[in-house]
């Protein structure tokens, strides 16, 4: 049976900027923007629907003068991210 | 990349990517810290040799306070651009860690010696500890010549109890080409030209 996949984590630049939290203690806007190589509006939008639901905190900071946005996955974040695998893995073993 | 919904094997392709991506990356310039605090000290041990040489009188070590000015402002001077991203991982953090209390240990027992009556081979103290370092650092990030470069230092320490006063601070460079100069010009040219 297939399992239902998290909708807000099966979408490809949130799935994209989780896999990146979940293998860093934690990384500013610009290293995810350009790693994803999305655009700095589409991904402020999809990192606000990310901290809304609870799975990444974000910082807003300074860098010298340079204000600096740095991302973290919670561990809520994870939970759904391991989850959203282990359904992931329904669809293949089929 | 956009907000579309992916089919089961992109999404695992994508995962695997981005972890990837990410695990793999480069950061240019890696050498810089090595680089900083090695040109530090050498360019100070030789100005306090010179100075104690010189004018004869040991007063002249207080000048090895200048090392953490000199260190920081290197470092300060050698700092990247700020239009890369950055991110920060669990190696990050150790290594971090490590210094800091590697770089503590090295400040705590040089203030012991300058300020205190208790006499300690500070030479050969700094070099062992630096060493540690250094071969720590490099086991950590799998780079052989920091290994090697760290090793050769603690090999080296023993040696400056050994020499004559005067030849310590000679020993004592060479420790810190061996171990941080050395290893930090290979980082840097690694690390900027990589292979794929």
């Amino acid at each position: 049976m297939f399992r239902d996949l998290n909708p807000l984590l099966h979408s490809e630049l949130r799935l994209a900027v989780v896999s990146i939290l979940i293998g860093v203690e934690s990384a500013d806007f610009v290293f995810i923007r350009q790693q994803t190589g999305a655009t700095a509006g589409n991904l402020s939008v999809q990192l606000d629907k990310l901290a809304k639901a609870g799975y990444i905190e974000v910082e807003k900071t300074f860098r010298g003068k340079m204000p600096c946005t740095v991302c973290r996955i919670t561990a809520v974040g994870r939970d759904a991210f391991a989850e959203y695998v282990e359904a992931l893995q329904t669809y293949i073993k089929k | 990349m956009e907000d579309r919904k992916l089919e089961a094997a992109e999404s695992l392709e994508l995962i695997g990517r981005m972890i990837e991506n990410t695990r793999s990356r480069i950061v240019r310039n890696s050498g810089r810290p090595l680089l900083a605090w090695g040109y530090a000290t050498v360019l100070t041990t030789l100005v306090v040799w010179g100075a104690v040489v010189g004018f004869q009188d040991p007063r002249w070590n207080f000048l090895w306070l200048l090392l953490p000015v000199l260190g920081w402002l290197l470092m300060w001077l050698m700092r990247g651009k700020r239009t890369e991203g950055e991110a920060r991982t669990f190696v990050d953090r150790v290594i971090g860690n490590v210094w800091f209390v590697m770089g503590l240990t090295a400040m705590f027992v040089s203030l012991l010696t300058l300020f205190t009556p208790i006499r300690l081979p500070i030479l050969f103290i700094i070099l062992l500890i630096m060493g540690m370092g250094t071969a720590v650092t490099g086991l950590i990030i799998r780079f052989t010549p920091a290994v090697a470069g760290g090793t050769a230092a603690i090999v080296l320490a023993p040696l400056t109890m050994l020499v004559g006063n005067m030849w310590q601070p000679l020993l004592f460079i060479v420790g810190f080409v061996v171990m941080m100069i050395v290893p930090g010009h290979i980082l840097n040219h690694t690390s900027n030209h990589p292979e794929r």
